[in-house]
Parts: structure tokens; C-alpha cells; sequence
């Protein structure tokens, strides 16, 4: 696998994403954090996942993966969802490194996550202390879905179905077949595969520029 | 980071490893594909995008189906879509236009919703220069599959390969150069024909009459033969020794018929005409060239045996012919005709050895092979299904020399592998080895007394087909029960109750009904529910219509081309056919290779989902068929259940 190469000589400022641009000439970033807890206090980015894609086309060669040393301990009860430990990420390069080469993967792109805001905060928040910003816009998929879902028929079970937006469950919708949860790889590239089919339907929507997008789906 | 199940390059892993379950890329070593990988982009196209264009530029991917389905469709001129071809997951496409650099050839259009991953067609240019295996395979699944009905088309796209071996089902006559005619008039000598052949490199010379067609040919055999041996004069007229008709094919035909019209005659030369004219001559060699090993290689090898035991041998070729011609993407309907070719060319020969051992018949026979055989239309091994036919002049003595011959035939097929019918129908039984006049009298008990049941048995017979002796009592036969059958209303609803017996499984919520106990439990039999009842209706529109054939195929193509009201009911029928007897002899196939016993049971499960689809699709269409037939003849199928 072809892991992002290392920096290339840096340019300044942002690239500015025209908000009128249609959705299927864009570039994303797919992504996706674990943490060492939900606790936003005190919890720390751990690892973080991403795949590119141009338009609607997922580029297998370009993805990002990296595992942080949070320098806490890790508790017991995450362990068992994400399965890292503190022994794994022992040797792991430091979080300002890997931001810096995340900064890089990520410019010029519309970040894409389901949740996102989550993965947003403890970015943002990482980020602060390490002297980067975080400027590109986000789109949130399980917002996205649920905009879909009531754009659908009316039925019975739509208010079961608007309160059930994890990943697994609108993978699921979509068709798709969620291995490896809590891989922040893995399901990096499953939110990928579920927004390629929403580009798809959004566009039969008339949601065909990223201003519209941002109104329906966007992550701060 | 050892311990860790799950590694950095998890989402890389999945896709190599699907890669690697599929043809081609199972060929390139880990380290390969991981690169390629890297590569590839995943793309997803909704149910009716059109991916590729005809008349586009061409593709700049290799398509590889993750999963959905794909419609790959040429246009007519007049803009009418043809489907060719669907591909489904683990399959590929876009490969001609890669390689065609210009533009693209085929409208591919998503069938359902498909992802497809895509290789950049320069890694694919260079995967296919740098490995010989990768190149060799894709060339030939991807030309073969549906050049059958896009080679007006895609013939220009040839020119690019290497790969010979695919090209008898691909190619037309004209796509090989044959030698040049020589050509002679009627009243041409002997010594002149002689002169000619020695002037040039050719191996035969062609007669023609005053309008250009050829009557007759000569070969060097006949000179050596017929001229030397017998000394005849070399002044007499060449049509003296020439040999007539000629065989031919018209440019246009694919070279699978030519080689058939070698094989079925033994012969080795094939005239090529164009409208009717002779234009060149196609040589037994030329193909064989083509062919490393081919069905002729089989007939000559039958042919050269001198005893049974040796004969034996030749069984393990012709079912060694089976996944060689499935390999090259022949259509079913070849390959069980190329299997009933050279099983004729065995009987034949076991015969000619009978008749070698017993002394030449005191009186003309036929050898009729009936049921599946009689259609053309076995798979692997099947059942000794035959009869005799002799003239009425047989004497006590000639009877107990038919009797002594077929049991010698019987004797033999089953030293080489053919088991006894289970149902005695084999000419060593008497009651199967008859004068004419008493065939003309069984027949014509079927046809006027016709009942459900004893009908039923009788059916193999309709299916009857002459293989060695004298074709001329067969023929008699024939016409005897054609003028029958003209109005026989009780015996064609007898057929029409046949064929609507077993209806197929298109069953509840549209899913498979399936064997529901016993040893094929939650299987499929596709010979009852699928093959059977398409012969079966096939058979008595036949019947109905006056039309010759045996094979269903061709009765299917006869029907159709009659242009009545059912005529898209039979193409449709025609395509269900060769579907379900791939799928039989595809399954028939593993089952040789993982020993087991033949049977015609499927497990639905086994399939993929394009061939689930088009199962469904076949037995609709059979069972619309089935409707048909009751339509068709529905007053005279009540008078006989009334009965």
C-alpha cells in the first residue's frame, strides 16, 4: 500500500472550494477517529483513518491510516471496542507529526464522516495544542441520511428508522456489508463506499452544488 | 504492533484478496497485486448508467465486477440494442476498448447497482505485456464469449491477438486463408486434371458446370486410387473419377462449421464459396493448425483403430473434448454436436469392425440412434439408446446376422463406455431390430392408438436418427409416418400433454422450488423441469408443423423462422435451451472431475447471482411455452384426458 508521501514543500494558505462547484467534481476525504473515550474533557485522538476519492470514485491507493500515542492510559472499555492498546501505540510517532501529515493528506478536499461532528472535535481540539487549524468543510453522512430519509414516503417505521444513524445501520441501507467496525480504516473507506451511492442520489435529488450540500449535511 | 489483528493496509487486504479469487489476477503473486491495488480506483455506477459508450473514446480502465451486474450491448445501425453478454461479480470488462486504443466497441450498461473496481488501462497494457498468463487468459475468456453473435463487429479486433487456440468459435472461414481453387470443366481429362494438380501446390482440383458451380472433386487420392488401380484410361472425361457432391461452406460461416462438415463426412477438404461461388479450399490441415488438438483429431483417431479393445481408448478422448470446447466458449448446442459427431463416427466404426468380423449384411440395414442421441443432443456418457431398420427381404438367415450384429454393437459400445439402456431400447433386442414394413406398423400403432402412457415410452422414437447403413429405409420410414402425422390430432395432444407435465419452478415469491427430500434435497433438476419440457414442446410444434429436424435447437430455429404467431416465444426458447444444457454440462463437468455420479441436479446456492437471474428468466420462459402449448392445442388435450 502507498501510505501519503512524505511533505512536500508547503504552500501557503487554504485552497479555497468554490461552494458552487458540483458535487461529482469535488475531491473528499473520507475519515473516521478513535478515541480513548467519549469523554470530551479528557479523551485523546488515538488513531485516524482516510481515503480519498475524486468525485465519486474511491482511490484505493491513497489512504491514510496511523495509530497516535495519547500518552494516557487506555481504558479497559475501549480497548474492547477498538481493540488498541497501550502497548500498541507505544512507538507510534507523535500526535503533532501525524496532524501535520493529516493536514496535508487532507488539503484541498471536503472531509466526509459519519458522525463527523465527533471526529471534528477531537481533531480541532488535538490541533490546538499541536498549532494547526483545521478549515476544510465537512460533511456529515449520517446527517446526510437522515435528510434522505425524510425526503422518502411517509411510513410507519420512519421515526424507528431517524433514530437508528449509526454506521452499521445506514451501511446496511445501503447495501453494503460493515466488516471490521471500529477500525478507523476500515470504516473510513465503509463511510466512503455509503457516501459514493448518496452522491448518487442526492444528484437525482437536485443537490448538485456543495452550498446546497452544506446546508443539508454539513459537520462543524 | 504484531498483535494487532487488523493492520494498517485492512481495506487494501479485502480487495487483494478478492482479486486473487478471480481469473486473471490469481496469477500475479502478492507483492503484484498489493501494487496494482494501489492503483485501482472503486467506482460505483446505479442500475442503468451506460459505463461505456460505443463510438467513444475508448475506455481508460479495466473493469472488474465487486458486485451487480453489467449488460454489455452492441448497436445495430439502425440504433437497435443487441445484448451480448452480461457480466456479473468477479467478471471483467472494458478489456477490447483498452487494447483497441480507439474507440470504444460496446455499450456496457449497468444491469442492477454495480461496483466495479478500475484498473487504469496503462497498468493493464503493462500487466498484459510483462505476463504471459494474465495476457493469454484474458484474450481468450473475454474474445470468446460473445463473439459468437458480435464478430461482424469485432472481427477488426482480432487482428491484435495471438492466441490461436479460441479462434475455431470466433472466427469465420473467410478470416482464414484457405488455398486457391483450381478449377476444371466438366469435359476436362483426366491427364489434364492430372497435369494441373502437378503444376501447382494444390492438393485438389474442383469440376464446375457452365454456371460456375462446383459439381464434383478430385483429389490426389483419386488419381492413385481410382485411376492407377483400377488402370483407367487418362483420356476419359475427370468427372469418371470424381467425387460428388461437393462439401461446402460459404465464407461467411464460422470455421466451427467447416470443421463439422469435415468430422461428420471424414473428409478433408471443405469447398469455400462466396454467394455460391467456389473462392477457395479449407484443408483438414489449415484447421488443425489453427487447433492444437481438435475433435478431428478424435475421428482420426477412432478411425484408425482396428479392434474394439483399442477403440475403448477413444471414450476417454471424446469426454476429454468437453471442457476443451467449454474452455473455448463454444455455444452447448456445439459441443453436444461435435459429441454427437464423433459418437457417430465410433458406431460407425464399430460396425464397419462387426461387419468385418460377420461378413458384409446379406441385406440393406440402418442404424438408428434414438432420445437424446437421436437429437444431437447427449451430454457426457449416455445410455446406448439404438435400433435396427433392415429391408423386408431378410431371410431367417439374414435375421440371425442382425442379431449377431448388434450384439457384437452392443458388446462393443459397452466395452467402450457406453452403459445398456436400462430400458432395453437397443437394436439387440428383437422387438427393436425389425424389417421395415414392421416399423412402418409400430409407428403407425403410436400415432393412431396414442394413449398418455404407452406414448409416453414410444417418444425416443420421434426423436429418431439414422448413423450407418443405408439412410434409404430410415427415409421410407419417414415419409410413411410424416403422411400420419398430418392429421393425428389424438397423438399431438398426447405430445402436448407430455410436454406440459412437469411445469417448472417458477414458483412462490419467485424463488426456486426445489427438490424437497432424498438424496437431491434442495436441488434443482434441470433436466425434468428445464431441458425436458423444452424438447418436449419443441417436439410436438414440430410434429405440428411438419418440420424434420430432430435436434431442438434446430427445431426451435425452423419454428421460428416460420414466422407464426409464436415466432419470439421459440428465439427466446432457443436462448432458455442453450442456457440450461450449459448449466447442465457445466455442472455435469464438475461432477466427472470431482467423481462423483452423473446427474442433472443443481444447487441454486452454487450458482452466481447472474445465473440465478437467468435460471428464473429460462423457466419463465418455459413455462410461457407450456402455456402456449395448451393454447395451442387445448380441445385436443381435454378429449384425451377425457378419455
Amino acid at each position: 500500500m502507498t501510505l501519503w508521501p512524505k511533505r512536500e514543500p508547503e504552500s501557503r494558505g487554504e485552497p479555497e472550494i468554490p461552494h458552487d462547484a458540483p458535487l461529482d467534481s469535488l475531491r473528499y476525504v473520507v475519515l473516521d477517529t478513535e478515541l480513548t473515550s467519549l469523554e470530551h474533557r479528557t479523551n485523546r485522538l488515538l488513531s485516524v483513518g482516510a481515503v480519498r476519492m475524486q468525485g465519486a470514485s474511491i482511490r484505493l491507493g491513497e489512504q491514510f491510516y496511523r495509530m497516535v500515542n495519547p500518552e494516557v492510559e487506555i481504558p479497559a472499555e475501549s480497548v474492547v471496542i477498538h481493540q488498541i492498546r497501550s502497548d500498541d501505540v507505544k512507538g507510534a510517532e507523535s500526535t503533532s507529526k501525524i496532524l501535520d501529515e493529516l493536514n496535508h493528506f487532507i488539503r484541498g478536499t471536503v472531509l466526509v464522516g459519519h458522525c463527523a461532528h465527533i471526529d471534528l472535535k477531537i481533531l480541532r481540539k488535538e490541533m490546538t495544542q499541536t498549532g494547526h487549524t483545521l478549515e476544510n468543510p465537512a460533511i456529515d453522512t449520517a446527517r446526510v441520511h437522515h435528510w434522505l430519509l425524510r425526503q422518502g414516503r411517509y411510513s410507519e417505521d420512519l421515526t424507528l428508522q431517524l433514530e437508528k444513524l449509526d454506521l452499521e445501520t445506514v451501511a446496511k441501507a445501503y447495501g453494503l456489508n460493515p466488516e471490521n467496525a471500529h477500525h478507523a480504516l476500515a470504516d473510513a473507506f465503509l463511510t466512503a463506499q455509503v457516501w459514493q451511492k448518496m452522491l448518487v442520489t442526492l444528484q437525482n435529488k437536485g443537490i448538485i452544488s456543495l452550498k446546497k450540500l452544506l446546508k443539508i449535511g454539513g459537520a462543524k | 504492533m504484531a498483535s494487532r489483528p487488523l493492520s494498517d493496509s485492512v481495506v487494501s487486504d479485502n480487495v487483494v484478496s478478492f482479486l486473487r479469487s478471480i481469473p486473471p489476477f490469481q496469477f500475479l503473486s502478492l507483492p503484484e497485486l498489493s501494487k496494482l491495488t494501489s492503483q485501482m480506483t472503486l467506482d460505483f455506477f446505479p442500475k442503468d448508467t451506460v459505463i461505456l459508450h460505443a463510438g467513444h473514446p475508448a475506455s481508460e480502465s479495466l473493469y472488474v465486477i465487486q458486485k451487480g451486474a453489467v449488460k454489455l450491448a452492441l448497436r445495430s445501425q439502425v440504433g437497435k440494442q443487441l445484448t451480448l453478454d452480461m457480466r456479473s461479480e468477479g467478471e471483467i470488462f472494458g478489456l477490447l476498448s483498452i487494447l483497441g486504443k480507439d474507440l470504444a466497441r460496446l455499450d456496457v450498461t449497468a444491469a442492477e447497482d454495480t461496483l466495479c473496481y478500475c484498473i487504469p488501462a496503462e497498468q493493464m497494457q503493462h500487466l498484459i505485456s510483462s505476463n504471459a498468463e494474465v495476457a493469454n487468459y484474458l484474450l481468450r475468456t473475454s474474445l470468446t464469449r460473445y463473439m459468437d453473435r458480435s464478430l461482424q463487429e469485432l472481427r477488426t479486433q482480432t487482428g491484435l491477438m495471438g492466441d490461436t487456440e479460441r479462434l475455431l468459435y470466433s472466427l469465420s472461414v473467410s478470416d482464414v486463408p484457405g488455398s486457391a481453387t483450381l478449377l476444371c470443366q466438366q469435359n476436362t481429362t483426366i491427364r489434364e486434371a492430372a497435369q494441373m494438380l502437378a503444376r501447382s501446390k494444390a492438393t485438389c482440383v474442383f469440376v464446375v458446370n457452365e454456371k460456375s458451380e462446383a459439381v464434383g472433386i478430385v483429389t490426389d487420392r483419386d488419381f492413385a486410387e481410382k485411376v492407377a488401380a483400377q488402370a483407367l484410361s487418362l483420356e476419359l472425361p475427370v468427372t469418371d473419377i470424381m467425387s460428388k457432391p461437393v462439401v461446402a461452406v460459404e465464407s461467411s460461416d464460422r470455421l466451427f462449421h467447416a470443421l463439422l462438415a469435415m468430422v461428420s463426412r471424414n473428409i478433408h477438404h471443405v469447398l469455400v464459396t462466396q454467394q455460391g461461388r467456389p473462392a477457395s479450399v479449407l484443408t483438414a490441415h489449415d484447421l488443425m493448425v489453427l487447433q492444437g488438438k481438435s475433435p478431428l483429431n478424435v475421428v482420426r483417431f477412432i478411425e484408425s483403430q482396428s479392434t474394439v479393445q483399442d477403440l475403448a481408448a477413444a471414450q476417454t478422448r471424446i469426454s476429454g473434448l468437453v471442457p476443451l470446447l467449454l474452455r473455448e466458449g463454444a455455444k452447448a448446442s456445439h459441443v453436444t454436436r461435435v459429441l454427437a459427431e464423433v459418437n457417430d463416427r465410433l458406431i460407425a466404426k464399430i460396425l464397419q469392425l462387426g461387419e468385418g468380423r460377420l461378413g458384409a449384411a446379406p441385406v440393406p440395414y440402418c442404424w438408428v440412434v434414438l432420445g437424446s442421441e437421436g437429437r444431437r443432443e447427449q451430454t457426457f456418457k449416455t445410455d446406448q439408446d439404438n435400433a435396427l431398420i433392415h429391408s423386408d427381404l431378410a431371410d431367417e438367415q439374414a435375421r440371425e446376422y442382425f442379431t449377431q450384429l448388434a450384439a457384437f454393437a452392443q458388446d462393443a459400445l459397452s466395452t467402450c463406455g457406453y452403459p445398456l439402456c436400462p430400458g432395453n431400447y437397443m437394436a439387440s433386442n428383437s422387438r427393436w431390430r425389425q424389417p421395415l414394413r414392421n416399423w412402418i406398423h409400430y409407428f403407425d400403432t403410436w400415432i393412431t392408438e396414442a394413449e398418455l402412457h404407452g406414448t409416453e415410452d414410444a417418444l425416443i422414437f420421434f426423436d429418431m436418427r439414422p448413423v450407418a447403413g443405408d439412410f434409404a429405409l430410415f427415409q421410407s420410414l419417414m415419409t410413411q409416418t410424416r403422411q400420419q402425422l398430418k392429421d393425428a390430432g389424438l397423438f399431438k395432444s398426447v405430445l402436448a400433454c407430455v410436454a406440459t407435465t412437469h411445469k417448472p419452478p417458477v414458483g412462490f415469491f419467485r424463488s426456486f422450488v426445489l427438490e424437497r427430500s432424498g438424496e437431491h434435497r434442495n436441488q434443482l433438476d434441470l433436466k425434468t423441469y428445464g431441458t425436458g419440457p423444452i424438447v418436449n414442446a419443441a417436439r410436438v410444434f414440430a410434429v405440428d408443423a411438419g418440420i424434420e429436424q430432430t435436434n431442438t435447437a434446430d427445431r426451435l430455429s425452423a419454428l421460428a423462422s416460420n414466422a407464426g404467431e409464436h415466432a419470439n416465444l421459440f428465439s427466446e426458447l432457443h436462448e432458455a435451451f442453450e442456457f440450461l444444457t450449459l448449466l447442465r454440462l457445466e455442472c455435469q463437468l464438475r461432477q466427472v472431475r470431482e467423481g462423483q455420479t452423473l446427474s442433472n441436479f443443481i444447487a441454486p446456492d452454487s450458482l452466481t447471482h447472474l445465473q440465478r437471474s437467468l435460471l428464473k428468466e429460462a423457466f419463465r420462459t418455459v413455462a410461457r411455452a407450456q402455456a402456449s402449448v395448451e393454447d395451442t392445442f387445448r380441445t385436443a388435450i381435454w378429449s384425451t384426458l377425457g378419455r
